[in-house]
């Protein structure tokens, strides 16, 4: 599925991976659909299928705000 | 499933005569050749293709793309015009057949012409109707079509042929190829990757990002605040971050700015070096024009004066060709002449002998008998010489008053024939006496000045031939250059060349000092936010920090993935197109180089072509440049993560390509496109009982090699009766 494939491609990013515990071995299946792996995955998937739904920029974030329980 | 055309077949189109079913060409998935020699409907074929795709034909008159509708009167035979009369009609139209796994479509594109006026190759002669669109599908299974409706759907089933994104790579004519793949514009290979990957989805996620990111750290900064405990120190760091974004924000412009600069001046210098290129070949072809016009004007003179000296040989005692077929009328006139003086001197005599009787008959000495005897003789009425009597008013005696009077009777000579022609016939004899003794060696003359004339012939026929040719090329460089003009004197053109190298060095160099204030400011901006973090107040509520720092990371991270996937692309891109070009020079003595991707500093991706110590290869054959740009047009293709789904339909691709790329070419496609239809002149010769080139005839044997057709045209006939017959070889 493309929208897991940018995913893991944009997570694979050596940093974001140490930085957020996510191992090599787990990169592969990472999924844009819950259950989420952790935070940071579950924002990530947010942006990217709100905006294959043609989502603006300020309707994408209120829903990150809700993943962090800040809204 | 791959899209795979069945057939192709036409009604009274261009040469085409006839109907659909006279004129069906069936295919199969693998490679596809359709050989011809020039005229014989190579680009009338292809043009049934930018028919179906884009409603248009390639006018062969002036090269340019019209609309079916403005160009109708053009696309009909002339047979099937020459038969319509005046006011019946005729329909000419295309028909092509495809299928994708499941479905089978066929889809027929024609219009009714109407003759209106007697003349046959007016646009005003007839009146077009385009006729409508019409698509059928079938099952495959079911053998049997049923016609599609609605306009859009029609739409549909003709782009899944081929889509219209990828027809650049997949439907191409000639030297098209050297435009898909220009190295000088940055968007060329751009577009290629653009094509190819998702990168559009990572722009769009570095937008959002970008300003998602931004409003978590407003509402964190805000968040701040309203806790009443912000420092000083914060405040001043937070101002400092603002500064350095805004710094930042203005050198990323800059950087902009100056790979905009470097990307126009490296255009500039690709344009000028071509268009050099083309003056300094342009200046080597006028030279070569030149030189060949000399020895053209001194040949035709050497013939022209050759010419004249033909007539001197019909006189000049060395050829003596005026003798020629009186061979036989020297024995003829040697009788002739025999006769005419043995009458003559008979004549001569007969008549000396009449006048002079005595001369010829008397014994008496000369001058006698003397003057008185005479007068005696006549005095005495007697003759005493004869002693008989001679009275006067006789004969005797008369004779006798002659002779006295002898001495003083000065008579010419009475001519003994009318015309004498002895001295004429006697210069005659003088005069041909030359001419007699080379009829021998005439023939072999003549026979020698004839193979000369035609040497001489042939090498101003041969000269002509190279002056056209030369003057042709040089008609063609002067179309290839950019906006050429004579004007342009190859001073100024290097000047402007230099120009754009300094630019472009300038250029470059700002932006290397740019990058390097970019690297410096997002570091202190680094360190800044590292600041910012530490002294952000301990009892935020987590989520605003977490959601700063996840929105701050990923904005990182996905320009990292967007330039990744770009990278990887133009790498995967590499590695394909070396493969590929390796297949194509497979048959060359060429030793095999490697293509290679840079980046530019204005980030446009140029190809090098490097040997095997790195060094680049500058040069080579306009064969070799294009079997290099296919190499990469084919890679672009065979990158597809996904099969590549459609046919390639190429019109005359080879027509620079040596023998050896043409043998590459045929088996590297068969690797990378389900189906190709290619239409080549290469494979034709004329000479050969079959048509076809030894490598035609090998490739006739390769399993990779689904048809072969031959088509030809009959020759000599005119235009009206022109009409392309083909052959199915394979």
């Amino acid at each position: 599925m493309e929208r897991d494939k940018i995913l893991q491609e944009i997570l694979s990013d050596p940093e974001i991976m140490e930085k957020y515990n996510i191992k090599k071995s787990e990169l592969k299946t990472l999924k844009s659909g819950p259950p989420y792996y952790n935070k940071i995955v579950e924002v990530l998937s947010v942006i990217i299928n709100d905006n294959d739904n043609h989502m603006n920029s300020s309707q994408i974030y209120k829903k990150i705000k809700n993943v962090h329980n800040i809204s | 499933m791959a899209s795979i055309i069945n057939s192709i077949s036409f009604k009274n189109f261009f040469n085409y005569y006839g109907d659909y079913e006279d004129t069906r060409y069936d295919f199969e998935e693998g490679v596809n050749i359709i050989v011809a020699d020039n005229g014989a409907g190579k680009s009338k074929f292809f043009n049934a293709f930018l028919w179906l795709f884009y409603d248009q034909i390639l006018d062969s008159d002036d090269k340019r793309k019209k609309a079916i509708k403005d160009i109708a009167y053009k696309i009909i035979s002339d047979k099937a015009k020459n038969e319509t009369s005046l006011g019946s009609s005729l329909v000419s139209g295309i028909r092509v057949e495809y299928s994708t796994g499941r479905f089978k479509y066929q889809i027929t594109k024609s219009f009714t012409a109407t003759r209106i006026k007697e003349n046959l190759t007016d646009y005003d002669s007839w009146q077009i109707v385009i006729d409508d669109l019409e698509v059928d599908q079938s099952e495959i299974i079911l053998h049997r079509y049923k016609p599609v409706y609605d306009y859009d759907e029609k739409r549909k089933i003709i782009n899944r042929l081929i889509l219209p994104d990828l027809r650049q790579y997949s439907f191409l004519q000639g030297e098209e190829v050297d435009r898909i793949i220009d190295f000088s514009k940055k968007s060329s290979i751009e577009d290629a990757v653009r094509t190819l990957t998702n990168i559009s989805k990572y722009e769009e996620l570095v937008e959002l990002i970008r300003d998602i990111a931004k409003k978590s750290e407003n509402d964190l900064n805000k968040k701040t605040k309203e806790t009443n405990a912000q420092t000083d120190r914060l405040e001043k760091a937070q101002q400092e971050k603002e500064t350095l974004t805004f710094m930042l924000k203005k050198e990323v412009e800059s950087l902009s700015e100056f790979q905009k600069l470097y990307e126009d001046a490296e255009r500039e210098k690709n344009e000028l070096d071509q268009k050099y290129a083309n003056a300094e070949k342009r200046k080597e072809l006028d030279e070569k024009i030149s030189a060949k016009n000399r020895v053209l004007k001194s040949a035709k003179e050497e013939y022209d004066s050759f010419l004249e000296g033909i007539n001197n040989k019909f006189f000049d005692g060395n050829f003596s060709w005026i003798s020629l077929g009186f061979e036989n009328h020297v024995e003829d006139f040697k009788e002739k002449i025999k006769l005419f003086r043995q009458n003559r001197y008979e004549k001569r005599a007969l008549l000396k002998a009449s006048e002079s009787p005595n001369d010829y008959f008397t014994m008496l000495p000369v001058n006698s008998p003397d003057a008185v005897s005479l007068e005696n003789m006549i005095d005495s009425e007697h003759c005493y010489v004869c002693d008989r009597p001679a009275e006067k008013g006789s004969d005797a005696h008369n004779y006798l008053l002659k002779l006295k009077n002898r001495p003083n009777e000065n008579k010419p000579t009475k001519e003994f024939v009318k015309n004498d022609l002895e001295e004429f016939f006697g210069n005659l004899q003088v005069n041909a006496s030359p001419f007699c003794n080379k009829f021998d060696a005439i023939p072999q003359s003549v026979l020698r000045t004839k193979e000369r004339e035609g040497e001489l012939r042939e090498r101003v026929d041969k000269l002509n031939n190279e002056l056209k040719s030369l003057k042709s090329q040089r008609k063609d460089i002067l179309i290839a250059g950019a906006e050429s003009d004579e004007n342009d004197n190859a001073l100024s053109i290097i000047n402007q060349f230099k120009g754009a190298i300094k630019r472009m060095e300038q250029a470059s160099n700002k932006i290397e000092r740019l990058e390097g204030n970019i690297k410096e400011l997002k570091h202190n901006l680094s360190v800044t936010e590292k600041e910012i973090e530490n002294l952000r107040p301990k009892d935020l509520p987590e989520g605003y920090t977490l959601n700063y720092k996840i929105c701050s990371d990923l904005e990182e991270a996905i320009v990292n993935a967007k330039e990744r996937v770009f990278d990887n692309m133009v790498n995967l891109l590499e590695e394909h197109a070396n493969r590929h070009f390796q297949n194509l020079i497979r048959h060359n003595d060429l030793a095999g180089g490697i293509l290679k991707f840079e980046k530019t500093p204005a980030g446009s991706i140029s190809l090098k072509y490097i040997d095997s110590t790195g060094n680049e290869v500058h040069g080579g054959s306009e064969g070799f440049q294009r079997m290099k740009k296919f190499s990469v047009v084919m890679a672009i293709i065979s990158v597809n993560t996904t099969q590549y789904n459609y046919p390639l339909l190429a019109d005359a691709p080879l027509s620079a390509f040596g023998k050896a790329f043409t043998e590459g070419f045929f088996e590297a496609i068969g690797g990378v496109f389900p189906q190709s239809i290619v239409l080549v002149k290469e494979l034709y010769d004329g000479d050969d009982e079959m048509k076809l080139s030894d490598l035609g005839k090998k490739l006739i044997k390769e399993d990779n090699i689904k048809t072969i057709y031959l088509n030809t045209v009959n020759k000599g006939v005119e235009q009206i009766d022109l009409v392309t017959t083909k052959t199915k070889l394979k």
